[in-house]
């Protein structure tokens, strides 16, 4: 299946015949079959669909966080199917930000430690990691927060600490697993307001989620069904 | 409830199972070597108990602390029985020396034995039980014989031995003994070993001359009417003893000392004493129970450790049993029945580890243990350790599991890894301190061993064997001497008294020009012949050693070492003349001075010493070995030809050799031992308080997937976690580092006093110990860290 929308600019990822499934004894379980998808640079996705359609798990194959059981995948070119681990560690963490439904902050670092993390293993410099961390406190408002610890922040924001932290090595990809699933509507529409932003400034963002008014923020929506993609939606 | 508590326990066993076998392996290895160590303790601690009235028996010791003897005179015990009232028997013993050793004959079965002499009453004051014979008369006529079962089956077989003679070669002629009693064998735990003994009348009656009060040989022992308990009642008897002597023997001075050591403690507090030879120190005993309570220590720590940690899972359970109305006495009893279970599972390992271990043990430690299941003692030990164990490793994670409170922990706000994090960490810092300590022990006794062997002794050890020589024998030497050095391999032969120091003399008794009146400096004396300096290659500083070309060399002639020369405060010593009293007064000038040589071990300082060439008529009883040396490499020839010229020349004398270099090493046996056993007890130390780590790691890992997790997706390498997870413990075992050096240092500090001369403790041997326990830890937590780094973090972060 191809984009309908043309654009000029390359594919940033592309699926061909992508499939999971796991072994229980004789028996394929699938959780996704037969996956064609191309997303360029600068889109906004969202993927849809009900509990146990694969939305995760598809999440999880772009960020290179889990294996398909057959088919390609190539990102930015590179066929990341052939890639061994420690190649796909450098690709995604150099191109990819990920942001999780529960956050995933680590709880016994502070704020500003945890913004840190991702520049530790990019190896970035010392002063540079300073102001890199520094302006994007800055960008998301929450200089003040910087010394406190994850269970001292409300669940909006730790999630903007969760996408401060997602941003802060300027990915070309972010991959959201319900950003929005925890928080209340308010908290929900501020962080999806900010993706839109990040957006506009050039991101590739794609979401999962469950809501259509969050859906909508997005510019295409996939929607899964039982593992495979439904007919696709245009806004 | 007892029954639910099993029921519990036994499930949490099987639910975590590679915990429970962490800790059963733990703790059954702990408990294995602390069931060794203390059978090992027990054993030490039982010389000479079975004796009927033990505690009222002591023996009498002679000389102040510098010099104390085990040896008296053989007139002194007849005299207390009569003087001392408070005295109910006093008895005596002569272990000839083992140099001394006698041939013994019955038909055609022939053997040396070592021979003892002992007063008419010593089976009444010594209960040892018998087999044969009577006791109160089996000493009484001079011709008898006593000898101990073994001896009767060596010699006669299944017969009874009573009436029959036994023939002994002494000095040259054969006299016959008749066997009086037969008594059971001495057990191994019995200080006093003397196969065969012979009355005191039985010297007299050969017609040897009995230097009385000035014949100290002979160990005295009193049997006490009342156990006098204080230390004033002893020194009153002492007193009362010495003034006994002093009545009878005016030449004795007036500085003379007497003492009484309690025979139950003669072998583990006899260290020191001369002429006592025990194998026991009591320091000895003290260090191997450290050594147990420190590996039931680190055993009981990984319980606690990873008892707590586990039971931070177990919170819910704390939780609703508290809310459907538990008191925490009952929790706390829950947790100690999971211990104790635990701790008897262990303790089936245990048995099995002892099982599996005792006779390399025994071969370790010397000794002969056995395991009883039918000794009542032993079972009650194996139980008091278990429980002490189950009770000890149980005590702290009761007390902490059953605090939570209910509504926190049903809330979910207890967070599993936060509670006792601190003392956890703590307590491994406690075992790894504990295992580093006894590394860096192991390794000073190691390098101070080391130091000894490798040191010079002022004197060539190697290549000398040692033959004993005794009475008329002595007759023969002359030629054998000549025929020796027909071989060009023989590089030397000498006579003299046995070369370990234990044998020697030694007196006050020596006058030289200027001694200050209260001078009482001792003095060693080895009586020995012209050949002695050249073939042990003893250096000399000043003048010469004996020489044929000097016959009054013979009669009025010393050489002496360096710290005589010191005692005696002399600048030039050369032909100063010197008289020295043993058995007669001697005179004569100093023609020479040795360098100081190490004749005694390492524990003392080289004390001074005077050489003499014995007089022509004393030297059947001086001259006690030959020494010959040969040329290095040649052993089995030499010892070939040696022994075939002994046949030849010496005829009926047993040829009985050793390697002077192999004796020496027995005055070291001691730290021999402990240096084996300290190598296998902190290997094992560390064995399990890496086997804990092991535990605590995997359960760090478990706690921090979702942090892993989290750092793998934001491009953590595999490395990097590892080392993240490592550093943890690392930093830990360095902080044990720190504790564990100072507290080496203060015990091995105090441990090398007992040597005059020794080693230091330096940096590298620290450093060695610190690297050895950081290598073992990281070995062990890398096993794990790498284990978590390499889990797919999907997995860790798919629960939302």
């Amino acid at each position: 299946m191809t984009d309908s929308r043309s654009s000029a600019s390359e594919p940033l990822i592309r699926l061909r015949g992508i499939a999971r499934w796991y072994s229980s004894g004789f028996m394929k379980s699938y959780v996704l079959r037969e996956i064609n998808l191309g997303i360029r640079e600068g889109e906004f996705v969202s993927i849809m669909g009900p509990s146990g359609s694969g939305k995760s798990t598809l999440l999880h194959i772009l960020g290179m966080l889990d294996e398909p059981s057959a088919g390609e995948y190539e990102f930015l070119g590179e066929q990341v199917h052939k890639l061994s681990a420690k190649e796909k560690t450098e690709l995604h963490k150099h191109y990819i930000g990920f942001v999780f439904q529960s956050y995933h902050l680590i709880d016994d670092l502070t704020v500003y430690e945890n913004l840190e993390t991702p520049l530790l293993y990019k190896n970035v410099k010392s002063s540079e990691r300073k102001s890199l961390v520094s302006d994007v406190l800055d960008r998301f408002q929450i200089v003040a927060k910087k010394d406190l610890f994850p269970n001292q922040l409300s669940g909006g924001q730790q999630q903007l600490v969760g996408i401060a932290r997602a941003v802060i090595t300027s990915p070309r990809l972010i991959l959201a697993d319900e950003p929005t699933g925890n928080l209340n509507s308010a908290q929900g529409v501020e962080i999806m307001e900010l993706f839109t932003k990040l957006n506009r400034e050039g991101t590739t963002i794609v979401q999962v989620t469950h809501s259509e008014k969050n859906a909508s923020y997005g510019r295409r929506t996939i929607n899964l069904l039982d593992g495979r993609v439904e007919e696709p939606t245009h806004d | 409830m007892l029954k639910s508590h099993l029921i519990i326990a036994l499930r949490n066993l099987i639910r975590f199972k590679a915990f429970s076998s962490i800790n059963i392996l733990g703790l059954g290895v702990g408990i294995g070597c602390t069931i060794l160590i203390l059978l090992w303790v027990q054993d030490e601690l039982s010389y000479d108990r079975s004796l009927k009235n033990a505690e009222n028996i002591y023996m009498v010791l002679r000389g102040d602390k510098e010099a104390l003897t085990a040896v008296t005179s053989r007139l002194l015990a007849p005299t207390i029985r009569e003087e001392l009232p408070e005295v109910a028997d006093a008895t005596n013993l002569f272990k000839l020396p083992e140099s001394f050793n006698f041939y013994f004959r019955y038909g055609n079965k022939g053997f040396e034995e070592r021979l003892s002499l002992a007063d008419t009453n010593f089976f009444s004051v010594f209960s040892f039980a018998f087999r044969e014979g009577d006791r109160a008369t089996a000493l009484m006529d001079p011709g008898s014989a006593v000898i101990t079962d073994g001896i009767r089956k060596k010699y006669f077989g299944d017969d009874n031995a009573v009436g029959k003679t036994l023939s002994v070669t002494a000095f040259g002629k054969e006299y016959p003994m008749r066997v009086s009693a037969v008594v059971d064998d001495f057990p191994h735990n019995s200080t006093i070993q003397s196969p065969i003994i012979f009355p005191n009348s039985w010297l007299q009656s050969l017609g040897l001359k009995d230097y009385g009060w000035k014949n100290q040989s002979v160990q005295t022992f009193i049997h006490l009417k009342d156990r006098v308990r204080d230390d004033a009642g002893i020194r009153a008897l002492s007193s009362q003893i010495k003034a006994c002597e002093l009545r009878h023997d005016v030449f004795q001075p007036e500085t003379l000392e007497y003492s009484l050591l309690p025979l139950t403690r003669s072998h583990l507090y006899g260290g020191g004493i001369k002429f006592l030879t025990t194998t026991g120190d009591i320091k000895y005993v003290r260090i191997f129970l450290a050594i147990a309570a420190i590996i039931l220590l680190i055993a009981g720590i990984n319980y606690m450790n990873l008892t707590t940690a586990l039971g931070l899972r177990r919170t819910k359970e704390v939780g609703i049993k508290k809310a459907v109305g538990a008191s925490r006495e009952m929790l706390v009893a829950q947790f100690l029945v999971e211990s104790l279970v635990l701790a008897f599972i262990a303790m089936a390992l245990a048995m099995l580890f002892v099982e599996l271990f005792l006779p390399e043990f025994n071969q370790l430690s010397g000794k002969q243990l056995v395991i009883e299941y039918s000794n009542p003692l032993f079972v009650a030990l194996i139980l008091t350790v278990t429980v002490i164990a189950g009770l000890l490793s149980g005590s702290y994670p009761a007390f902490f599991l059953s605090s939570f409170a209910p509504d926190q922990v049903l809330k979910g706000k207890v967070k599993p890894g936060i509670g006792g994090v601190f003392t956890r960490k703590g307590l491994v810092v406690f075992q790894f301190a504990l295992s580093i300590v006894m590394i860096i022990c192991t390794i000073v006794v190691f390098n101070q061993l080391a130091f000894i062997r490798n040191s010079n002794l002022g004197f060539d050890k190697e290549n000398v064997v040692c033959i004993s020589l005794t009475g008329e024998a002595n007759n023969g030497y002359e030629t054998l001497k000549t025929r020796l050095e027909t071989d060009p391999d023989i590089l030397g032969v000498t006579r003299s008294e046995s070369m370990d120091s234990k044998g020697w003399n030694r007196t006050r008794g020596v006058g030289w020009q200027g001694k200050q009146n209260g001078d009482n400096a001792s003095f060693w004396v080895l009586g020995a012949d012209v050949d002695l300096a050249s073939t042990y290659r003893i250096a000399m500083s000043q003048g010469r050693f004996f020489s044929r070309q000097f016959p009054s060399d013979q009669t009025n002639a010393f050489v002496v070492n360096e710290a005589a020369v010191k005692a005696m405060g002399m600048k030039s010593p050369l032909n100063q003349d010197i008289s020295v009293f043993l058995i007669d007064r001697r005179e004569g000038k100093i023609i020479g001075v040795t360098k100081d040589f190490h004749f005694a071990s390492f524990h003392t300082a080289v004390e001074p010493l005077i050489i003499a060439i014995p007089d022509i008529n004393q030297q059947n009883f001086f001259y006690r070995t030959v020494s010959i040396r040969f040329r290095p490499g040649t052993v089995s020839n030499s010892l070939a030809f040696i022994e075939k010229t002994w046949k030849e020349q010496m005829r009926d004398v047993p040829f009985s050799y050793y390697f002077y270099d192999e004796s020496l090493k027995a005055q070291y046996s001691a730290e021999q031992r402990m240096e084996t056993i300290f190598k296998y007890f902190s290997f094992l130390a560390i064995l399990i308080a890496s086997l804990g780590l092991f535990g605590l790691a995997s359960f760090s890992a478990a706690q921090r997937i979702k942090e892993i997790g989290i750092r793998k997706v934001l491009g953590a390498t595999v490395t990097d976690i590892t080392l993240i997870l490592s550093r943890e413990f690392v930093m830990l075992v360095v902080l044990s580092n720190v504790i564990a050096w100072p507290v080496a240092y203060y015990v091995m500090d105090r441990w090398l006093e007992n040597f005059a001369y020794r080693t230091g403790i330096s940096w590298p041997t620290f450093l060695l110990a610190g690297a050895i326990a950081l290598s073992v830890a990281l070995l062990t937590v890398s096993y794990q860290a790498i284990r978590a780094a390499l889990a797919n973090p999907v997995e860790a972060l798919r629960y939302e």
